[in-house]
């Protein structure tokens, strides 16, 4: 076993699957004998139940994100004390933040992690990335920000319906009128607090590219997708390489002006007769990351190798026409395992035989 | 007007962004998007790619269908036409 321990979390793979197991089969496909410790919000996020490649060693539940980043620190110090973590690779948009503000006291205890500047984080967010484009020449959707239903309903108004309505970190709804615009706002507010935004609806082909930048804004790898298929929500459940220089260019001149640090992802939309439009960019790598992994363009193992100060390995251009399609496979596991998880907030793999239930 | 050094990058740009897959099945590099193709159109596709112009893809289709040359000058506009509709060659004027 590599006395190398990497904490990663965003570990569910459902209808809305995060890039933990993906960052983990990415890494360990190249290095068997790494010791993944997986920080999980939900003892029912599904690769904690995983016995293949993208297993965790152990697994230990974290403070919601909005608890802050004090109680992050405090779990993580413990979680820390008993495992000697050496990386940390978050995959979650909410937590990224918290993880940033903990950063020096993370690097004081010695465990690595590669994350964007306060200043590059704020300007990508939602509700700020109109801002950054107008800045720089950028394509993007119409997309307004708001605190109370009745301005965003007057800037849905502007646009024209029908408008996306969106959540600050999560969820997106197309909505056809005032009425269903309030519903979603109060729906999203509710989970995810405000401000909500009303964006353009545009129509068309989403393009991805997911990317490690160096401390400098300089991309170090990437990878240029066409999502092939996509779930009712937008998920990408298969995609294409695709080799567009327009894409590429794009990206090197968004990460380059937001001196981005660490992994990316920048989406992309392409209607009909327009240009492309970005209008995500992910402070994390993606749910498909291993895709790239598998055909040479393994990035989170350069991420390793980075944090590690190794020498990197190299990263191949991806070709165009190399396409993935996600499989969704059923995974066994023993209820005592949530049970010990759900109980102690922590379960450490091959430690446990079955507790046996009790009458 | 274009120079000739111009019009030849084009042709070898746009040839550079397509890849056949037999004669049935066709990959855009740079969209990402694909089409399933009649061995016709591949056989204009190809042609059209390689740098032939309007005028002598009507001649190798009527050489090799056998079909009057007004008849092989229609079809291959109404097939160009159905590529620029589908994004698959830009509008003559871009």
């Amino acid at each position: 076993m590599t006395d190398v321990t990497v904490a990663i979390t965003g570990l569910h793979r459902g209808d809305n699957p995060q890039a933990g197991a993906s960052v983990i089969r990415s890494l360990r496909r190249v290095l068997p004998d790494i010791r993944v410790v997986g920080l999980s919000y939900d003892p029912l996020e599904s690769a904690l139940y995983s016995r293949g490649i993208d297993r965790v060693d152990a697994t230990y539940l974290l403070p919601f994100p909005m608890k802050g980043p004090e109680m992050l620190l405090d779990r993580l110090t413990y979680i820390h004390r008993k495992e000697k973590l050496r990386i940390v690779i978050p995959c979650l948009d909410s937590e990224i933040l918290n993880f940033m503000m903990i950063s020096p006291e993370l690097k004081d205890m010695g465990v690595a992690a590669m994350l964007p500047s306060p200043s590059a984080f704020e300007w990508r967010a939602k509700e700020n990335l109109a801002g950054f484009c107008r800045l720089h020449s950028i394509s993007t959707p119409r997309t307004y920000a708001a605190q109370d239903v009745a301005t965003l309903a007057r800037y849905a108004e502007e646009i024209g319906y029908p408008v996306y309505v969106k959540g600050k970190y999560y969820e997106a709804w197309l909505v056809y009128s005032a009425i269903e615009l309030a519903e979603r706002f109060d729906e999203i507010a509710r989970v995810w607090g405000t401000p909500i935004l009303v964006q353009e609806a545009l129509f068309g082909d989403e393009f991805d590219v997911v990317g490690l930048a160096d401390a400098s804004g300089g991309m170090v790898g990437h990878c240029a997708i066409r999502k092939l298929l996509r779930t009712k929500n937008g998920k990408g459940f298969g995609g294409i390489v695709v080799n567009d220089p327009e894409i590429d260019r794009t990206a090197r001149r968004i990460i380059k002006a937001l001196r981005w640090t660490g992994p990316f992802e920048i989406e992309f939309l392409k209607a009909p007769n327009r240009p492309h439009m970005l209008f995500e960019i992910n402070p994390r790598f993606p749910a498909w990351i291993d895709f790239p992994s598998q055909i040479g363009c393994n990035l989170p193992l350069r991420l390793y190798e980075t944090l590690l100060g190794k020498k990197p390995s190299k990263l191949e251009v991806c070709d165009a026409g190399q396409m993935f399609i996600r499989h969704s496979v059923d995974l066994v596991g023993d209820i005592s395992e949530l049970a010990k998880l759900s109980s102690d907030g922590e379960y450490v793999a091959g430690s446990l035989s079955k507790v046996e239930a009790r009458a | 007007m274009r120079s000739q050094s111009e019009t030849q990058a084009e042709h070898v740009d746009r040839a550079s962004r397509f890849r056949f897959y037999g004669d049935q099945f066709l990959l855009n590099t740079v969209s990402g998007k694909f089409y399933r193709l009649t061995p016709t159109a591949a056989f204009i596709l190809r042609a059209l790619l390689a740098g032939k112009n309007n005028d002598e893809l009507g001649a190798i289709v009527e050489q090799r269908y056998g079909v009057d040359r007004p008849r092989a000058v229609r079809d291959v506009e109404l097939f160009l036409s159905e590529l620029r509709s589908l994004g698959i060659i830009e509008n003559p004027s871009h």
